[in-house]
């Protein structure tokens, strides 16, 4: 971990459309983002990824979430809870924790993947809140 | 008032793994709170335990370990005093030392803590590789432990298992290492295990 900084990134981001989409097609969209997030973010020299996880609140009670921890295993998206089975826009809670990741480079990934995602299936991304940079060593037992 | 601390790195489950043992304090009929401790600015696993209606102080855009850690104590005290828990489940952001955590608790001025008790959990799928990479992270996480829980175990192959196993006895061999899925559901019995009260 020697040189390896940690800029956590977090943020806030609306995805819409103008119809409305199933959960199911939700799901895969968050699958595919979490997916090109772990590879755009890992895409360079001694990158660790840590964690990229997501939540979204869909209704009391209701929500998805979503977490990739390594390009080596597969995303994971779940739903819990009474939610509604199609909807045009979800507000999402991002976090992004890459060793060795600017966070620079983080808010560039996430608008880059984001876009391209959201043109691809017709919609569109919308980043609400960024966290400011802020850097993390955790060296301290070295 | 009772301490349980649930380290482990990144992405290990902590979360889940923390909402297992809160909910099984609730069902044993004990008041529970839940410190949890995100390295970003805007959280999600408190936001999540919100959701499931347990009672959550959260601490961002830190880490409790360090940049949060003079916020640490002050916490613990207005918990005692203002919510007279049963059990604090602390759940430090993935990137903490635990260590550093236990050291602080030696500031802490409130009603004496009856037990501190520190769970680490491992994800047998990375854990190699982390060991290899964040070495320090990972071998005072597993060194601090009173007890090991290798989580995702349903998803793990035999010889992951068996890495866990041989790095677990190299850092801390006293500690028993115990296989779970918490995604699945941790068998209560297994949960009693690492709670402080034993009827």
């Amino acid at each position: 971990m020697e040189g390896l900084g940690l800029e956590p990134y977090a943020g806030s981001l609306r995805w819409y459309f103008h119809q409305e989409q199933p959960l199911e097609d939700w799901q895969a969209l968050l699958l595919q983002f979490l997916e090109q997030l772990g590879l755009a973010c890992t895409a360079g020299d001694k990158r660790v990824l840590g964690h990229i996880k997501c939540l979204a609140r869909l209704s009391p009670g209701g929500y998805i979430r979503g977490s990739k921890i390594s390009v080596a295993y597969p995303a994971d998206v779940e739903v819990k809870g009474n939610t509604a089975t199609s909807f045009a826009e979800m507000q999402l809670t991002l976090n992004i924790l890459v060793y060795g990741l600017p966070h620079h480079e983080t808010q560039l990934i996430v608008q880059t993947v984001g876009s391209a995602i959201a043109a691809s299936q017709q919609g569109k991304i919308e980043i609400l809140t960024t966290t400011s940079h802020h850097e993390h060593q955790h060296d301290h037992h070295e | 008032m009772h301490l349980l601390l649930i380290a482990g790195f990144l992405g290990t489950g902590k979360t889940t793994f923390s909402i297992q043992v809160a909910t099984e304090c609730i069902r044993q009929g004990r008041k529970v709170a839940m410190l949890v401790n995100e390295i970003g600015e805007i959280g999600i696993d408190g936001q999540l335990m919100r959701e499931l209606d347990l009672d959550v102080w959260e601490m961002s855009n830190g880490c409790i370990c360090c940049t949060l850690a003079a916020d640490l104590v002050p916490t613990l005290e207005k918990l005692d005093q203002e919510y007279a828990v049963d059990l604090i489940l602390m759940e430090p952001s993935g990137a903490a030392d635990p260590e550093s955590i236990l050291r602080t608790l030696v500031y802490y001025k409130g009603r004496p803590l009856e037990s501190i008790y520190t769970v680490t959990l491992l994800d047998p799928l990375r854990l190699p590789e982390l060991y290899e990479v964040v070495t320090p992270l990972i071998v005072t996480q597993i060194a601090n432990a009173n007890v090991l829980f290798a989580n995702k175990a349903d998803l793990a192959t035999a010889e992951q298992l068996e890495d866990v196993q041989r790095i677990a006895t190299e850092v801390n061999p006293d500690a028993k290492l115990l296989l779970v899925s918490a995604r699945q559901g941790i068998d209560s019995d297994l949960l009693k295990e690492i709670l402080p009260w034993k009827d």
